[in-house]
């Protein structure tokens, strides 16, 4: 086992290497610069002195190296655009970001999974059809659209919810507080990801349901709860695993648009503005954490599947 | 799956819940302003963008500051004389101003500041504006000089338009100002009407009053600037009260606002004008006769009720009437006229083929319109493809994300016609936006190059004489109407939305209003 996790590590290595090069050649090949230099009211001796203070006068091969090379020692350079250093920025948005994606998260895992169960053991009932339905128009709904009506209703018109930030400027830190400012925001991500989930499960669990040893259960006389929790269920977390593995990359790269709205200061936004704004050193250590986490979450889900699945083992 | 796992992950995400932000409860009398992102507080630093000239004209003062009829008035500076020869200023500093952090200020913190400023590998903010300062020399402790190497009647008003004086004992021994972070991105010290008291990266700066400001302490308690980028969060927060004032950049959503009794929405006009620039180096746009008619084939007040819901005026010329000692409305005009445009390019011998298209010498002529996408600038040139089609010049669309428009087009002139904008500072002086010298190292855009046009500007910016400069300024403005280098459009208002609570915001641009942030009163 530790030898597959060492293993593992390797390839991480090898993949993280192989990004940061992908994206330091197509961010340096997008037309453009950095943002501080390229406003209006800004003079040639100005933008050279920008170039040389930036280190962006030296060719790509030499920048990418001395990259590297800091990277090595724990130095992710420092942001064009802001000025600090790459990591504290990232270090700044990247709570937020996992507090909503761990919110969203949950909310579509607590709902979504049973959600899924109950109708896969209830198929083709009423209750199915309207879970069907929700989740439908849960994937079709654009997300930009239904965070500013959610703000529309329950903000302006109702002042039950705040309609932005994570917490009341200058009140004292109160998780209460902390959890109402995220609720309108969950909402909408969680729209996004909870349909997936539920479909997902609810066809895992029919799959299942329709396999022999189920059929064997219920053969033998159990009654049909201890069928589906002891016997079935079990054997249906894989797909489900699986899927989640792939929602948590998705939700910690940050939802631009919901982040953007609701005025939650996330990973998402600093992701685009550092693209939008050429800030070369914000991009590639923004891809080199995102990927860090895709490969983690990986990683972590095939560990799972060994947990979930005794026939599979990993040496 | 078991209890244990349930439960580890609700520990967790209680766990996450525990990321602390606020400290002290708000009481009344507190302003909310929306910014778009996390501000710079160094008005001279590079980075410092848009979204950092609203805290910095709070927490900082300039040497001067715009008065509220645009005129320079004193701000640091009590007064200030200007020598016979037009290159050495005195400023006569304020005694008893004390910076935030209870040090004294004085007029070594001004030479701090400037040298800063006009040395070249620092590349702050708006240095081309202080190009024609050499040197600043201490004087005595309130007392300091600028020489210049040539007159420059306008340092007044750019000395007081996001030009904040820094504290030097802040950043003594510091090799590299830009930086120091802990002054730049979380702490500054001012001189001003309020001071940092917390900022919450990505979420708000707040800002207490300052209770030894040299005008007097504010009657306003605090003033947040929150950290809003979507522009429907802010109108939504104006909606529900959470906003004091904000200004409505899209004039499609004053309606809603309209609607509620207890916001004020007003208009003011503003030093920027929106214009096509036509490059003065392509042969198609030398004769004056061409630019002439492309300015009388728009149908500028159709654009404006379109793209602006009315919120516009034509423009007549590039000083805005706001600055209403030097505007002067008897130009020559251009209202909406086609067959006048029609008859112009035929005189500069541009004739309809059997197409319509016009063409001279076998060359049609045709040209590309270059235009970043942002604002309405894609309604903007596609409309003015369709005006100037109707008279025969066929026109392509070259529209391009901003940052790229700026690097490839705009700052390189390569293009043939450009739309754009220019904010100023309240001072007639556009030396830097058209004179011939201008053309690749200053902001003159369309490259023009004229020794009469010169020669207005270069006695516009010496003069001291306000009746002078009034005077060149005035020759400037008619040969700007005959010889249309920036093909103007019309001059913005600025619409904002005050809530009726708050009073004393004078009726100037609201990043002029910062500026007196001591008078504004909350009910």
């Amino acid at each position: 086992m530790s030898g597959y996790i060492a293993r593992r590590v390797g390839h991480a290595g090898v993949v993280l290497f192989v990004v940061s090069v992908l994206t330091f050649v197509i961010v340096n090949l997008a037309p453009g610069g950095p943002a501080i230099m390229t406003t209006m009211q800004t003079t040639p001796e100005q933008r050279e002195a920008l170039r040389v203070r930036l280190g962006l006068d030296q060719p790509l091969t030499v920048q990418f190296v001395k990259w590297v090379w800091a990277v090595m020692r724990g130095d992710f350079g420092r942001s064009f655009n802001d000025g600090r250093p790459v990591m504290v920025i990232i270090g700044e948005r990247l709570p937020p970001t996992m507090l909503l994606a761990g919110a969203a998260l949950l909310c579509s895992i607590l709902i979504g999974i049973p959600a899924g169960v109950f109708s896969a053991t209830h198929r083709y009932t009423g209750y199915d059809h309207v879970v069907t339905f929700v989740s439908f128009l849960g994937v079709s709904i654009p997300a930009f659209w239904f965070a500013i009506m959610l703000i529309l209703f329950f903000s302006v018109r109702l002042h039950w919810l705040p309609s932005s930030g994570m917490a009341t400027i200058g009140a004292p830190y109160s998780p209460l507080d902390r959890a109402i400012h995220l609720l309108l925001p969950t909402m909408v991500l969680a729209t996004v990801s909870l349909p997936q989930l539920v479909r997902f499960t609810r066809s895992s669990v029919l799959d299942v349901l329709a396999k022999d040893f189920v059929r064997t259960a219920r053969a033998k006389g159990l009654r049909e709860p201890r069928v589906l929790y002891r016997h079935a269920l079990r054997n249906a977390w894989i797909p489900v695993v699986t899927i989640v593995g792939i929602l948590v990359p998705r939700l910690v790269g940050g939802s631009v648009i919901t982040e953007t709205i609701f005025g939650w200061p996330g990973m998402g936004q600093l992701a685009v503005a550092s693209a939008v704004g050429r800030d070369y050193p914000l991009v590639m250590g923004i891809t080199v954490v995102v990927a860090a986490v895709v490969i983690g979450a990986n990683l972590a889900v095939d560990l799972a599947y060994g947990w979930l699945d005794p026939r599979i083992h990993y040496e | 799956m078991k209890w244990s796992v349930w439960a580890m992950i609700l520990a967790l995400g209680i766990s996450a819940l525990a990321i602390p932000v606020g400290a002290a409860p708000a009481t009344g009398g507190a302003v909310v302003y929306p910014i778009v992102a996390d501000p710079t507080f160094n008005p001279w630093h590079p980075r410092a963008f848009v979204e950092s000239v609203f805290p910095n004209r709070v927490i900082f003062n300039g040497l001067t500051k715009p008065g509220k009829d645009l005129e320079p008035s004193p701000d640091l500076a009590e007064r200030w004389e200007v020598s016979k020869d037009g290159l050495g200023w005195t400023f006569f500093l304020r005694k008893n101003v004390k910076w935030h952090d209870g040090f004294d200020f004085t007029a070594d913190d001004v030479k701090f500041t400037y040298d800063l400023v006009i040395d070249p590998k620092m590349a702050a903010n708006a240095a081309a504006n202080f190009r024609q300062v050499k040197a600043i020399t201490v004087i005595d402790k309130f007392t300091v000089r600028f020489t210049l190497n040539t007159p420059t009647a306008s340092l007044a008003a750019f000395a007081g338009t996001n030009a904040g004086i820094l504290p030097k004992h802040a950043f003594e021994g510091q090799a590299d100002p830009w930086a120091n972070d802990a002054f730049n991105k979380r702490a500054p010290i001012g001189t001003g009407a309020f001071r940092v008291e917390e900022y919450v990266p990505g979420s708000h700066v707040r800002l207490v009053r300052n209770d030894n400001y040299f005008l007097g302490r504010p009657t306003i308690e605090s003033i947040t600037f929150k950290v809003l980028p979507d522009p429907n969060t802010q109108i939504a927060q104006l909606l529900t009260g959470e906003l004091t004032l904000s200004i409505v950049e899209n004039p499609a959503s004053v309606k809603p606002l309209q609607a509620r009794p207890e916001l004020e929405i007003s208009t003011v006009p503003q030093v920027n004008f929106y214009y096509l620039a036509p490059n003065y180096t392509n042969p198609l746009f030398k004769d004056k006769r061409v630019r002439q008619a492309m300015l009388y084939a728009l149908d500028r007040r159709a654009m404006i009720k379109g793209f602006l819901q009315g919120y516009a005026r034509e423009a007549t010329g590039m000083i805005s009437p706001a600055l209403a000692y030097y505007y002067r409305s008897e130009v020559k005009t251009y209202e909406y006229d086609r067959a006048k445009a029609r008859a112009l390019l035929a005189e500069a011998g541009w004739k309809p083929g059997p197409d319509g298209m016009l063409a001279k010498d076998g060359q049609r002529f045709k040209f590309a319109l270059t235009f970043p996408r942002v604002q309405y600038f894609e309604q903007l040139s596609a409309l003015v493809q369709q005006y100037y089609r109707a008279v025969g010049i066929e026109v392509t669309l070259d529209g391009l994300e901003f940052n790229q428009f700026i690097s490839q087009r705009f700052l390189t002139r390569k293009f043939d016609v450009v739309a754009g904008w220019w904010v100023t500072p309240a001072d007639p002086d556009f030396f830097n936006y058209l004179h011939s010298s201008a053309g690749t190292s200053g902001f003159n855009v369309p490259v023009y190059a004229n020794a009469q046009m010169d020669g207005f500007l270069e006695s516009g910016r010496a003069a001291s004489d306000p009746a002078v400069r009034a005077a060149a300024y005035q020759k400037f403005q008619e040969l700007v109407a005959e010889e249309l280098p920036y093909v103007y459009l019309w001059w913005p208002f600025e619409i904002r939305a005050i809530n009726k609570r708050l009073s004393g915001v004078p009726d100037i641009g609201l990043r002029d209003a910062f500026q007196y942030t001591h008078e504004w009163r909350l009910k």
